[in-house]
């Protein structure tokens, strides 16, 4: 009798601190973090998004996409992104890498594809194409291009645009992130930020 | 656009070497891990706890050189599955990284080669599986050392807790092994091994590898195990293995090409999770009781010393070879294999 109590009133311990431990850490926790980055941070904590004017809002009626998330455009007038394993392309609601193995003989096809089809499209030889132009990103959402692949399409965007190469040039400079602390991860351009300077400058 | 409360799920992903990603493809997602430096960050959270978890147990056995020993191990063996990684990932062997110049497929650009290398080795040599880059895609040995990573038993650093008390286990082996050298019965922190305990240590050796080989050989004998491979040949093999491996070790990352949402699929590595965590768990405190149950006796003449250099050594060898060589037949004809063709 006396076991079955203190059974019983452990059981009642346990289920007390789970209901507390419940409220506290799957409810408080995440409401907190939420509140405190819609405060501290509300640029990022809505998605990091950047009007046509390159500005950065919270408002996603005033944005023409998000800094961290690349986009497909059909228009050859402007930077193109990596290719995507996501759905048809950058597609946000079936985020996926292609998942091909090092040896996949179909893979392999579809990067001598992809690299003659950049290599004719920028006018330079295939031995300049580089890797991320002709391979699909993790997310299928990958934001950046190597400064390489930005390089080899400067002389196609500038022509579209009425712009001279020089100048095109200078704004992939402007938009291209080094290594963190000089070390960490690799030089990138991100795409959406880069095409809206751009169509400014051809403005 | 698709949202929720990413960060405070990103924390406890993290620190809890949980794995679980807000989004399909994890850490590879930008709102998940939008820089370098948040990549940097998410690999410092997911070992803090692993790695704190050694120098706790050389305070609570009261002898800090004890949990730096451990320590030493721990990193010993994720710096080498670092080096190995990132060296493979760099160079990129394989005729698709060839024919695109690097190993980028799978990769972020923000992150790089190193950046996926320095993740996937991390998130493997502890239980939370998440990842930054697709690991079906990293090259032949990278992808195989990825998988070595668990099948140690995910003890370089491990997860939180249970990394530990793996390493505690394949201590004890080590220390048993010495002492079957010099033909004295050994003893680990003045607690004796004799026969009832170095059983429950043999079953606890034994369970993971049964789980995963046994796994391995249901899914490859099954048409519905097969029927979800994406590759043929060595990759194929690869494909299953890495998934029987990660589920028994409760590790949650994936070669995923592997259709693995078949009642098939979905039930094999469900009972290889459940029972790749709670049998070893059973017989780690099976073991902690026969343990404080015994007096602790005063070491001797012939006690092997735990704390120094020599013992550092000694138990990475344990581990790489007892566990390595269970394995090396299925890694001969998965991983090796590829990276020989």
């Amino acid at each position: 009798m006396k076991d079955l109590y203190s059974l019983f009133r452990n059981s009642l311990a346990g289920l007390r601190l789970l209901v507390l431990m419940t409220l506290l850490v799957g409810l408080a926790y995440p409401l907190a973090v939420t509140g405190v980055a819609a405060v501290a941070a509300p640029w990022r904590a809505n998605g990091s998004l950047v009007d046509a004017a390159g500005q950065h809002v919270t408002d996603r009626d005033d944005a023409v996409g998000s800094a961290l998330i690349g986009q497909v455009t059909d228009d050859d007038g402007l930077f193109l992104p990596r290719p995507s394993a996501a759905g048809d392309g950058y597609d946000m609601l079936s985020t996926y890498g292609s998942n091909l193995g090092p040896l996949n003989p179909d893979l392999v096809a579809s990067i001598e594809a992809a690299k003659a089809e950049v290599a004719e499209r920028e006018g330079v030889p295939e031995s300049d194409v580089p890797p991320d132009a002709v391979t699909a990103s993790a997310s299928g959402l990958d934001p950046d291009i190597s400064p390489a692949y930005a390089a080899i399409q400067v002389a196609r965007v500038a022509a579209a645009q009425g712009l001279s190469e020089d100048t095109v040039r200078d704004l992939v400079a402007e938009h291209t992130s080094g290594r963190t602390l000089g070390v960490l991860g690799e030089p990138h351009v991100n795409v959406l930020e880069l095409n809206i300077a751009v169509l400014r400058a051809a403005d | 656009m698709t949202g929720g409360p990413v960060a405070s799920q990103e924390a406890i992903k993290q620190i809890g070497t949980n794995g679980g990603g807000f989004y399909n493809v994890n850490s590879a997602h930008p709102f998940e891990n939008p820089t370098p430096f948040t990549n940097l960050f998410q690999i410092f959270l997911l070992l803090v706890i692993p790695f704190a978890m050694a120098w706790a147990f050389g305070l609570i056995v009261k002898d800090r050189r004890q949990g730096v020993a451990i320590l030493a191990v721990m990193a010993l063996l994720l710096g080498i599955s670092v080096a190995l990684l990132t060296v493979s990932e760099m160079a990129g062997p394989g005729t698709a990284p060839a024919a695109a110049g690097a190993a980028m497929e799978g990769k972020e650009v923000r992150f790089g080669e190193a950046g996926s290398a320095l993740f996937a080795a991390a998130t493997t040599g502890t239980s939370t599986g998440a990842v930054n880059a697709m690991h079906d895609s990293l090259t032949a040995p990278g992808g195989g050392v990825a998988m070595f990573n668990m099948m140690l038993g995910e003890i370089a650093p491990g997860g939180t807790g249970s990394g530990l008390y793996g390493m505690l286990m394949l201590a004890i082996v080590t220390v048993f092994l010495c002492g079957l050298m010099v033909g004295r019965t050994p003893e680990y922190l003045g607690k004796k091994i004799g026969q009832r305990e170095i059983i429950l240590v043999a079953l606890y050796v034994l369970t993971t590898p049964i789980l995963v080989l046994g796994g391995a050989a249901i899914a490859l004998t099954a048409s519905d195990g097969l029927a979800g491979l994406q590759e043929s040949g060595p990759h194929g093999l690869s494909e299953a293995v890495y998934a029987v491996t990660s589920a028994a070790n409760n590790n949650g990352s994936a070669f995923g090409g592997l259709t693995s949402g078949t009642p098939f699929w979905n039930t094999l590595l469900g009972v290889l999770m459940l029972a790749g965590r709670f049998l070893p768990m059973l017989f780690v405190l099976a073991l902690a009781g026969l343990f404080a149950r015994q007096r602790q006796l005063p070491p001797s003449a012939g006690t092997l010393p735990t704390h120094r250099p020599l013992f550092v050594a000694l138990l990475s060898g344990v581990a790489l070879v007892v566990v390595g060589l269970t394995y090396v037949p299925v890694l001969a004809l998965g991983p090796i294999v590829e990276s020989l063709s």
